[in-house]
């Protein structure tokens, strides 16, 4: 949701769409494309992230299912479609994210355009649970495995 | 049979639909309404998810096999605990975003109207019957 809100920021402040449009856009946009690299990290599974926590409990359960010591390969099959998921994920954002923070534009905007606080807030506090729940993420944890496990009782 | 578990679905069906009653003077008007009427349907919610969990109610009971019942149970706490957090930040982010689009009256008619759904889905107990009735 942070991404699309980036997005959708990004959009409404320059009025552009295509993700080319994006790059070197870093200095003009500093806030929302900070927040955006920092989504585009989460959803690729980087640790630190809720992405991260969230691909490594999916990981775990599934050699928890067939078990360590006897995993078959229906378990490994599903650890692979998620690291390779990861790699495609990382191919089609990361590239997008350095581009955006680093690159220089032909056009230099330079002046800062960051949208005032009604879009920057929500995109701001999304990103800062995606690293407060990839840092600590017990609470939530605690919180879906007291409620699942009132559904299997 | 609790019937507070519909309180969050039918204060954001009325906060919505009295939209198009209201008389607002300004964008400002309707922005600060539509965010004080989320902001509420999400307290309302959270504090309904929170001191009803496991309660059951059934609105009509046609037979054995086709009843119309709304429950709380993990699931619906997680997912209605999702929209209710996910929902304010929107509308605020929304405030601003729609400037340009006009068509507030329509946009938050359903917009706070919709969150009865979301919510009525995670605490439908049958989906298809969610579906037509919400």
């Amino acid at each position: 949701m942070s991404l699309f809100l980036a997005a959708g920021a990004f959009i409404y402040k320059t009025g552009k769409t295509e993700v080319k449009d994006l790059y070197g856009m870093g200095q003009a946009m500093p806030k929302i494309l900070i927040c955006f690299s920092i989504a585009g990290l989460s959803l690729v599974g980087v640790p630190l992230t809720a992405g991260f926590v969230s691909k490594w409990y999916l990981a775990l359960g599934a050699l928890t299912k067939t078990g360590f010591e006897t995993a078959d390969v229906l378990g490994f099959v599903g650890i692979s479609v998620i690291m390779v998921s990861a790699l495609l994920t990382a191919g089609y954002l990361v590239t997008v994210t350095a581009k955006a923070l680093f690159a220089k534009r032909s056009d230099m905007v330079s002046e800062k355009c960051d949208p005032n606080g009604y879009m920057t807030v929500p995109v701001i506090v999304l990103t800062a649970l995606i690293v407060l729940f990839g840092v600590y993420p017990t609470p939530v944890i605690n919180f879906v495995q007291t409620m699942a496990q009132s559904i299997v009782l | 049979m609790n019937y507070f578990i519909l309180l969050p679905i039918v204060a954001a069906f009325l906060l919505g639909a009295s939209i198009p009653f209201q008389n607002f003077d300004s964008d400002e008007k309707i922005n600060k309404y539509a965010t004080i009427s989320t902001f509420l349907v999400s307290i309302i919610t959270f504090i309904v998810l929170f001191s009803l969990n496991g309660e059951r109610v059934t609105l009509f009971s046609f037979n054995s096999a086709l009843n119309v019942t709304f429950k709380i149970d993990g699931l619906s706490t997680v997912f209605a605990s999702m929209v209710s957090f996910l929902w304010p930040l929107a509308v605020i982010y929304a405030t601003e975003y729609m400037k340009h689009e006009g068509l507030l009256r329509k946009f938050y008619t359903f917009y706070i109207g919709n969150i009865r759904r979301y919510i009525g889905y995670c605490v439908f107990t049958e989906y298809a019957y969610a579906v037509s009735l919400l």
